[in-house]
């Protein structure tokens, strides 16, 4: 649009140079346009000047900013990476660990395993050393059998007419829980057993893990705490009520103390008054 | 080539004619001429605009991407390093094998845990170890009723001292308190092993950076665990305070019963 404006401009000043007659009014002319043009055409004096300087600017700035953004970049993951490799990570620490445990289930597993097992049985006679190896057995299938051996043993409830229903049912549930404590031991030790064997697992598997890979095996053993800790209050809690029941067979002790005393007294006063 | 002679030798004696004038005019345009139409024209510009570019160019390729090419190579040492080092997909896998082989023995403890452990014989001690052993806490209520029948209920102001209905009671509320402990215990423990076994799945199923989000998980269910086991070890340590606070009553009763007696004697032998 400019240059057509221009050569509309340009085409009356020619006409006006060639038909005006006077030279000073040619010359006239000439200096009006000139100036004129000079002012509504300003010459981009900068034209060339603007292109390299714009693109000096643009060397300028990926030589400046881009180029140290860049670098500093490049420096900054170098440094994570050597921090990672020197410093979090340095294979030489990783094989280290690795190796320890290695040493360890080399060092300790067998011996362990060794004092684990020893055998503790001590009865002597028939019957006791039956109840001793199913008790002792860790063996579930085992449990179904503890009964009968610790009726052999310790003897049955009395029969109806041999002793009062209180003492009978007293008997009955001492024994009744005095076994169910024996049978919880058994399903605990093999339990345990199961429990020892998940914890080599996890060990094996730790002595050829990564950093990556271990937070798998410390989540299961985390989980497999929580369950051996469940275990572990299921025996607390037979605990509990052997305990509670052994309280409350004192009590009832105490109860029948309380009435035979107040039997006694009755009776002694009674003596009295008739003497 | 005539016809162009016709045409050109009138011009040129135009031009001729007119040549200070058009001196002026050219001289007008060379002065006014807007940039815009020097661009047009051949023009050292161009040149440098190329040159320009080409530095430009030389200037991205050495500097931009020199510079990404060096952190190219840094990020994929580091990618090496995290595959082959910190999370190499085949000790993962190993990893997650190993938990899924944990599977197997964590059924079987599921099952050891709920074995069957019952062995009263008689009615009334059969009904508190049904109670004892349900591992259902809604059945705690029935405690206080299955214990009173099997161990009877507290002497009636009849037939025993204040002193002595005091400890009978006290023994009594402790001995089923430990009793409803055990109950919760065990519904508490059979919950534990079934989050135990969700977190277990959780983790075959988990990504490496999924993993430590389950660790946490099961550090939280390890110290809740410790808190079940705290209170359990508590009740039993209240139970055989109470036993040992028995002790000491027997003690004392029996003190006061030789006291008593000894007083018996000396009337009945101030009697005679």
């Amino acid at each position: 649009m400019s240059a057509i404006t221009y050569f509309a401009a340009f085409g009356v000043l020619a006409w006006l140079v060639f038909s005006l007659r006077s030279r000073k009014a040619i010359a006239a002319t000439l200096a009006v346009a000139i100036i004129a043009g000079a002012l509504a055409f300003p010459p981009e004096s900068e034209a060339q000047g603007g292109i390299l300087g714009v693109a000096q600017q643009i060397v300028s700035l990926i030589n400046g900013v881009i180029g140290n953004a860049l670098t500093a970049v490049n420096t900054a993951r170098s440094a994570i990476n050597s921090y990672r490799q020197l410093t979090l990570f340095p294979q030489n620490l990783l094989n280290a660990a690795r190796s320890q445990i290695v040493g360890m289930i080399r060092q300790d597993r067998q011996v362990m395993g060794n004092i684990f097992t020893l055998n503790l049985s001590s009865a002597s006679l028939p019957m006791p050393q039956n109840l001793e190896t199913q008790m002792r057995g860790r063996q579930i299938s085992a449990i179904g059998g503890i009964s009968q051996m610790f009726v052999g043993t310790f003897g049955a409830v009395p029969a109806l007419g041999d002793a009062k229903p209180t003492s009978r049912a007293l008997s009955d549930v001492d024994d009744a829980l005095a076994q169910d404590s024996l049978k919880s031991a058994v399903a605990s030790d093999s339990a345990s057993d199961l429990e020892l064997q998940q914890a080599d697992s996890i060990e094996d598997a730790a002595s050829s893990s990564a950093p990556g890979s271990a937070p798998f095996l410390t989540a299961a053993a985390l989980s497999t705490t929580v369950r051996s800790q469940a275990l572990m209050q299921k025996m607390y809690a037979a605990e509990l009520r052997q305990e509670a029941a052994q309280l409350a067979h004192e009590n009832v002790l105490k109860k029948e103390g309380a009435s035979s005393a107040t039997a006694l007294r009755q009776a002694l006063q009674g003596l009295l008054q008739h003497n | 080539m005539k016809f162009a002679q016709t045409i050109l030798n009138p011009a040129a004696k135009w031009a001729w004619k007119h040549k200070l004038r058009l001196a002026a005019l050219l001289a007008a345009f060379a002065i006014t001429a807007p940039t815009a139409l020097h661009a047009q024209l051949p023009s050292p510009c161009c040149a440098l605009l190329q040159i320009g570019l080409q530095t430009i160019n030389t200037t991205i390729k050495n500097v931009v991407g020199g510079g990404l090419n060096k952190i190219l190579g840094v990020d994929q040492q580091i990618q090496q390093f995290e595959q082959s080092v910190i999370f190499p997909l085949s000790q993962i896998q190993q990893a997650i094998g190993t938990v899924k082989g944990l599977q197997g023995g964590a059924g079987q403890i599921r099952s050891i845990s709920q074995v069957n452990i019952a062995s009263a014989t008689l009615p009334v001690s059969q009904q508190l170890e049904g109670v004892l052993l349900s591992r259902n806490p809604n059945q705690i209520g029935q405690t206080g009723s299955n214990y009173t029948a099997l161990y009877g209920a507290v002497p009636s102001p009849t037939d025993a001292s204040p002193a002595i209905r005091n400890v009978v009671d006290m023994n009594d509320a402790v001995a089923q308190a430990a009793m409803k402990r055990s109950i919760e215990i065990d519904a508490l423990a059979d919950k534990e092993i079934q989050a135990a076994d969700q977190i277990d799945q959780g983790i075959r199923t988990a990504a490496a950076g999924s993993v430590p989000i389950l660790e946490a998980q099961a550090s939280a269910w390890v110290l809740r665990s410790q808190a079940y086991t705290q209170t359990a070890v508590a009740e039993l340590m209240r139970v055989r305070s109470i036993s040992l606070a028995n002790s000491s009553v027997d003690v004392k009763t029996g003190a006061n019963s030789s006291t008593a007696l000894r007083q018996a004697l000396q009337n009945l032998l101030q009697h005679q």
